[in-house]
C-alpha cells in the first residue's frame, strides 16, 4: 500500500465537528509467506488499516495493490479474509457449523466442498466438540477461535487478523500462533498482517513489526531490528538442563547475568550490538552445558514499544 | 443461487430458533378472518365494493388482505433484514464477502417474500373456509399484478434500506407506507369513500393500484380494464429502481466512508 490516507469526522453536531485523521500516508509492503505485526496504542490506527485493506472502509487517498494490481474494493473482498476481533458479528441463534455454512455460501462455496472446509477448519481451530452449540452458549475465546475460520474459509491470499488471541486461553492461543506461523505463513504462503496489543505475540510470531503512532507509521523492523534501534539492551532467558555457575560466570563477560546457584536458568541483558549477541552464542557453543532454550524476554519488547510510541 | 439459498437457509433456521414467530402470524391471520366474516354480515350483501363488478364485503376485505401481506412484506424485508444484521453486527461480514449489494438485496428479501406467500395463502384459504365468493379467476392477470405490485414495492423497499444503512433508522416513508396502508390504499373500503385529497394520496401508493388489479383478477376481469392501473405500476417500477440500486450504492458508500458498516 502507497500513501494510506483515512480521517474520520468526530463529534454530533455539523458545527462542532472535527476530524480525526487515523491514517496518514501509510506505506508497507508485505510479502507472501511473511507475517507482520501491527502495533499501536489504543486509537492508533490498526483496525483501520486493516478495514481499508479488506475494503470496508474507503480510504481518502493512497493505493493499495496486490502482486502490482491495483486491490479495488470487489477484488480484495476475494482475496482478503478478516478476523475481526469483534464478536458481535455472527448470529447468536446459530449453531457455529450453522454461522460457517452461511458465510460459506457467500464466498462461493457449496455442497461437498463447503462441508469439508468447515470440517477442516473446526478441526484447525479445536471447534469441532462445539460445531453443534448455538453461537450465544459460547465463551468469547470460542466466538474468537469462530472468526479466524471464518476468515479462512475461501482460502484467501491475503489474512488480516485483528487480535485473534485477544480472549483466547494461552494454550489455544499458543496452537494458533503456531498455526499461523507454521501453516498460514510457511506452508500455505499467504500475506498476513497481525493487528495485536500482545507484545509478547507480536515478537513470538512476527517475521516484522510495523509500529503505529498517531496514524503514522514510525518504525518497520523486525523484532531484532527494533530492539537495536529503540532499546539500549536486549534480555534473554537461557533456559538449561541444570544449574550452571560457570557459566553464568563466563557470560558475565559480555553482559549483565542475574542466576541463582538452585534454578536452572539465566537472565542476560546485553548491549544491542550485534557483536555482544555473537560473543554470548560463542559462550553458549563452548561451555559444553546443554543449552534447552534461547527465549528473548518480552520486556525488551515492552521497552521498544515504550521508546518508540514515546518518542 | 447458492448465495440465495444461503440467505433462505439462514433465516429459516433463525426463524426454527423462535417457533412462535412461524405460528403467530398464522394464528392471527385465523382470527383476523374469522372476525371479518361477522363483520361481514352487518354489511349489505348487495352492496358494491368495486365499480363494474360486484363483490361482497366479506370477499372484497380478505382478498385485500390476502395481497397485502405479500406486497407490504416487499416495502418493509429488506430494510427490516438489513436492520437487523447492523445491530447483530453481522452486515460487515456480509459486506466483506464477494458478495454484490444486488445479490444481499434479493437474497435477504428471499425468505420473507416466501413467508408473506405462505401467509397469503392461509389467508385464502380461510377465507374459502368462511364463505368469501371468487368468480373466475384471471391467472395471467394475478400473475401482473402480483409481479407488478411486489417490483414496484420491493424498489421503495430497496430505497428504504439504503435509508437505514445511511442513517442507521427506519426510513419514515416506509413505516408512512405501512401504517398507512389499509386506510389509504382501500384494504378496508373503498378508497372512493376517502376525502378527496386523501384519494390523490391514495392514488400515489403503489399498493392502491396493485389490490385493484388484484380483486379484478380475482373476479375474473379481463386485462383491458386494469390498464391504467398496470401502466401505473410498470412505470413507477421503471422510475424507482434505478433510483432505489443508486441509493443503495451511495449508501454503502457513505457507509464505508465514515465507517459505519458495523455500527447501529
Amino acid at each position: 500500500m502507497h500513501g494510506l490516507s483515512k480521517s474520520f469526522e468526530s463529534g454530533v453536531w455539523p458545527r462542532r465537528r472535527t476530524r480525526v485523521d487515523v491514517l496518514r500516508g501509510i506505506d508497507l509492503s508485505v510479502a507472501a509467506g511473511e507475517i507482520v505485526g501491527v502495533l499501536g496504542a489504543n486509537g492508533a490506527g490498526k483496525t483501520t488499516l486493516l478495514h481499508a485493506i479488506a475494503g470496508l472502509l474507503r480510504p481518502d487517498s493512497g493505493s493499495i495493490t496486490y502482486n502490482g494490481q491495483p486491490m479495488e474494493a470487489s477484488a480484495a473482498r476475494a482475496l482478503v479474509g478478516l478476523c475481526s476481533s469483534a464478536d458481535r458479528s455472527f448470529y447468536y441463534r446459530l449453531t457455529l457449523r450453522g454461522n460457517l455454512e452461511f458465510f460459506g455460501r457467500l464466498y462461493g462455496l457449496q455442497g461437498a466442498r463447503l462441508t469439508r472446509r468447515i470440517s477442516e477448519l473446526l478441526d484447525l481451530t479445536d471447534l469441532r466438540e462445539y460445531e453443534n452449540r448455538l453461537y450465544s452458549r459460547c465463551s468469547t475465546g470460542t466466538r474468537q477461535r469462530l472468526g479466524l475460520a471464518r476468515a479462512l474459509l475461501h482460502d484467501p491470499k491475503v489474512v488480516l487478523l485483528d487480535e485473534p488471541t485477544r480472549a483466547v486461553d494461552p494454550l489455544h492461543a499458543l496452537a494458533l500462533r503456531a498455526f499461523v506461523q507454521s501453516q498460514l505463513a510457511r506452508t500455505a504462503r499467504k500475506v498476513i498482517l497481525l493487528a495485536t496489543n500482545s507484545l509478547e505475540e507480536a515478537w513470538a510470531v512476527c517475521d516484522r513489526i510495523v509500529l503505529l503512532s498517531g496514524g503514522r507509521c514510525i518504525a518497520s523492523d523486525t523484532p531484532g531490528g527494533l530492539e537495536r534501534s529503540f532499546s539500549k539492551s536486549v534480555r534473554y532467558r537461557i533456559q538449561l538442563e541444570r544449574p550452571d555457575g560457570a557459566l553464568a560466570q563466563q557470560l558475565r563477560m559480555v553482559g549483565t547475568v542475574q542466576s541463582s546457584p538452585h534454578v536452572p536458568e539465566i537472565s542476560i541483558e546485553l548491549g544491542t550490538e550485534e557483536h555482544a549477541f555473537h560473543a554470548m552464542l560463542q559462550i553458549l557453543a563452548t561451555s559444553g552445558t546443554r543449552v534447552q532454550a534461547l527465549i528473548p524476554d518480552g520486556t525488551a519488547a515492552t521497552d521498544v514499544f515504550a521508546a518508540a510510541v514515546g518518542q | 443461487m447458492n448465495k440465495v439459498f444461503g440467505f433462505i437457509q439462514r433465516d429459516i433456521r433463525l426463524a426454527l430458533s423462535y417457533p412462535s414467530s412461524i405460528l403467530m402470524p398464522f394464528a392471527s391471520i385465523v382470527f383476523t378472518v374469522g372476525g371479518f366474516s361477522i363483520l361481514a354480515r352487518i354489511v349489505s350483501p348487495h352492496a358494491t365494493f368495486e365499480s363494474g363488478r360486484h363483490l361482497d364485503y366479506f370477499t372484497y376485505v380478505v382478498v385485500n388482505l390476502t395481497f397485502m401481506v405479500v406486497i407490504n412484506a416487499a416495502v418493509q424485508v429488506v430494510s427490516a433484514a438489513i436492520r437487523r444484521d447492523q445491530t447483530c453486527g453481522t452486515l460487515e461480514p456480509i459486506v466483506a464477502t464477494p458478495t454484490s449489494l444486488l445479490e444481499i438485496v434479493i437474497a435477504s428479501a428471499a425468505w420473507p417474500m416466501i413467508f408473506a406467500a405462505l401467509q397469503a395463502c392461509v389467508y385464502l384459504a380461510c377465507g374459502l373456509l368462511f364463505g368469501i365468493r371468487l368468480g373466475n379467476v384471471n391467472p395471467a392477470l394475478l400473475a401482473e399484478f402480483l409481479l407488478l405490485g411486489t417490483a414496484c414495492s420491493a424498489a421503495v423497499g430497496a430505497i428504504a434500506a439504503a435509508f437505514v444503512i445511511a442513517f442507521k433508522q427506519p426510513a419514515p416513508l416506509t413505516i408512512v407506507i405501512g401504517s398507512a396502508a389499509t386506510l389509504l390504499t382501500g384494504v378496508l373500503f373503498p378508497v372512493s369513500l376517502l376525502p378527496a385529497p386523501l384519494q390523490v394520496v391514495s392514488w400515489l401508493l403503489p399498493l392502491t393500484h396493485a389490490l385493484r388489479g388484484l380483486r379484478a383478477a380475482m373476479t375474473g376481469a379481463a386485462f383491458g380494464s386494469t390498464a391504467p392501473d398496470a401502466l401505473w405500476l410498470a412505470g413507477a417500477t421503471l422510475l424507482l429502481f434505478p433510483i432505489a440500486l443508486l441509493a443503495l450504492h451511495l449508501a454503502i458508500v457513505r457507509a464505508k466512508t465514515d465507517g459505519s458498516l458495523s455500527t447501529y
